[in-house]
């Protein structure tokens, strides 16, 4: 295993009864990558970051950390990361400090300061003496990731991170991602906000439905010849020009939405001259280039249309 | 790992309300069962019944009231719903908060986090079971000045009363450990409690009546029920005041030693399955 391979995940299943959670996942995260993991609910993303981090027992397949085999009974590499998955989990008669505190139990070699400047990292000096359980959402998520990043982890694994939280503290912890991957952290992070992940991830894979259907750098997988440009225009009747797109060669897909309408599989200028050649004239025309929620929703929907 | 799960688990644990609000239960209704007992008995000696007045007398003043205090403080009394209302809450509630994840998410090895979290039990253990002594002291000092016009300290053996302490808790471990196994099992402090207590408190003294009925064999094993060993061991506690004239009642249980051998294997054995099955568990949610 090469030496910059943080995290190796190799033919990794996972069956809980009937049902296949996981299958055959496969994928590799280097040293200081941000790695999106995607996927609409229930892909798996879960139960996946769940088998890595020890607390589901996989099926069949391996999952190495640091190069280590990650066990479901303790795995040393596993102190080299910080997690943080789904609601936090928090004592809640202890302040915030006081988790902190405990969890700073674990790591006998961490500065005594450390606390303090994870309180500040997150944004909760203020808050630091008042018990856990009288949090808001946001702020209880907030602690959460200070606990996650108490051990100044190498590796930093987040699902869904910024739930609860308003605009201005998604943004915060956007900018904070991105300080500590400059500071060369790897993270893994699975979210909803594609937006988000686009603008933060440098490499993605997606889930769907327990198997990985995309995965790669995001540059690479939104480049050209990647995912299917769009194009939006406004016509005067937009379902009769709707109708008359249904049947231009090439056509994947039409959606009228108000006075616009969208058109997937071709090209602005085919549109243009083939509602021309008809006797239409859009007003007005834009190509929407291919981003990660556009190539995510294809993925997600090519892979349940063929596992439908 | 072991030492570091149990630092945090005790540090979890002693901060926490359940805790003190049993300690204070303990301190409180033990006084209260004392000073009931010293009524009852200035009330026998009114009534002339001497015998069992005198009998009253002993168990609440000092030194009697010593073993008196540790008994309701023991498995068949007041410690056991007290160990079994903690055990129950403080473990299935790692569950809910997802507490437990944290830990063995950080590589903290399964079985140290359940060896950990028990042994984390095992001070506030022996904390209800001094609260509940130093209540039933300081009740039954004003009882014996009253009655005795001393505290009679000369009668007290001190080491024997530390040690009595630590075999009234010791006595309760069986039903931490069952409470242990039965919250890892169910993730659930209500399912945890209720049929803890219910199986140690009704279930165990109704399988010692059947088994006691059919005779021979059957009757035999009932020496072996925790609650039999138990109170083997805290026979022991007569040596506390050895001036007493406290004759053991017929002996049920295999002798102090081997009882305290069966409790220790009743709760490695409960503790080990509880391990076990945590240790197959995937923790999801």
């Amino acid at each position: 295993m090469e030496n910059d391979v943080v995290l190796q995940i190799n033919q990794l299943q996972k069956r809980f009864g009937t049902v296949q959670a996981v299958q055959n996942v496969n994928l590799s995260v280097r040293r200081g990558e941000i790695y999106g993991f995607l996927g609409p609910n229930g892909a798996g993303k879960t139960t996946t970051i769940g088998m890595i981090l020890g607390l589901i027992h996989p099926t069949s397949g391996e999952i190495y950390l640091f190069g280590q085999r990650v066990q479901s009974d303790g795995t040393n590499a596993l102190r080299r990361t910080g997690a943080l998955v789904g609601a936090p989990a928090l004592i809640p008669y202890l302040t915030a400090r006081e988790n902190l505190r405990l969890m700073a139990k674990l790591y006998p070699a961490l500065p005594r300061e450390r606390i303090d400047e994870v309180l500040d990292l997150v944004g909760l000096h203020e808050a630091a003496d008042r018990p856990a359980g009288k949090f808001s959402t946001g702020m209880k998520q907030r602690l959460g990731l200070g606990l996650a990043l108490l051990n100044q982890p190498d590796l930093l694994i987040l699902d869904e991170p910024t739930n609860g939280m308003d605009p201005a503290g998604m943004r915060e912890v956007r900018l904070l991602l991105a300080g500590l991957a400059e500071q060369g952290m790897t993270i893994f992070l699975s979210s909803h906000l594609l937006h988000e992940v686009e603008q933060v991830c440098t490499h993605v894979a997606v889930l769907n439905k327990g198997c990985v259907v995309a995965e790669g750098p995001v540059k690479s997988l939104l480049g050209p010849g990647k995912g299917q440009p769009t194009v939006r225009l406004r016509a005067n009747s937009p379902t009769e020009t709707g109708r008359l797109l249904m049947h231009m060669p090439g056509t994947r897909g039409v959606q009228a939405n108000g006075e616009y309408v969208t058109v997937s599989g071709v090209t602005g200028k085919a549109v243009i001259q083939y509602l021309v050649m008809h006797g239409e004239t859009p007003e007005e025309v834009m190509v929407v280039r291919p981003d990660l929620e556009s190539l995510y929703l294809e993925l997600t929907q090519e892979s349940s249309q063929e596992q439908g | 790992m072991f030492g570091k799960v149990l630092a945090i688990e005790n540090t979890k644990i002693l901060k926490q309300s359940i805790f003190r609000i049993e300690l204070l239960i303990s301190f409180l209704l033990i006084a209260g069962l004392m000073l009931a007992l010293y009524a009852i008995s200035a009330g026998d000696v009114v009534d002339g019944s001497q015998v069992q007045g005198d009998s009253m007398i002993e168990s609440v003043t000092w030194p009697g009231a010593f073993i008196q205090v540790l008994q309701l403080s023991s498995s068949s009394g007041l410690g056991a719903i007290l160990v079994i209302v903690l055990t129950g809450a403080v473990t299935a509630q790692e569950f809910h908060w997802r507490t437990l994840h944290l830990w063995l998410s950080r590589g903290v090895p399964r079985a140290g986090y359940a060896l950990g979290k028990f042994a984390s039990l095992l001070l506030p253990v022996l904390l209800l079971v001094t609260a509940g002594l130093a209540a039933g002291s300081l009740t039954t000092a004003a009882a014996s000045l009253s009655i005795n016009g001393s505290l009679r300290l000369e009668q007290v053996d001190a080491a024997q009363l530390v040690m009595g302490v630590f075999r009234t808790a010791y006595t309760l471990l069986p039903y931490a450990a069952l409470t242990f196994l039965l919250a890892v099992l169910t993730r659930s402090s209500a399912a945890a409690i209720g049929i803890g207590m219910a199986v140690s408190l009704v279930g165990e003294n109704l399988a010692a009546q059947l088994l006691s009925i059919m005779g021979g064999v059957f009757a035999e094993a009932v020496k072996f029920f925790p609650s039999s060993m138990a109170n083997e061991i805290l026979q022991l506690n007569a040596r506390i005041a050895p001036a007493l004239d406290t004759a053991a009642s017929a002996p049920l249980s295999p002798g102090a030693i081997p009882s305290a051998v069966g409790i220790l294997l009743y709760t490695a054995l409960l503790l080990a399955l509880a391990t076990w099955s945590l240790s197959r568990q995937d923790l999801t949610g």
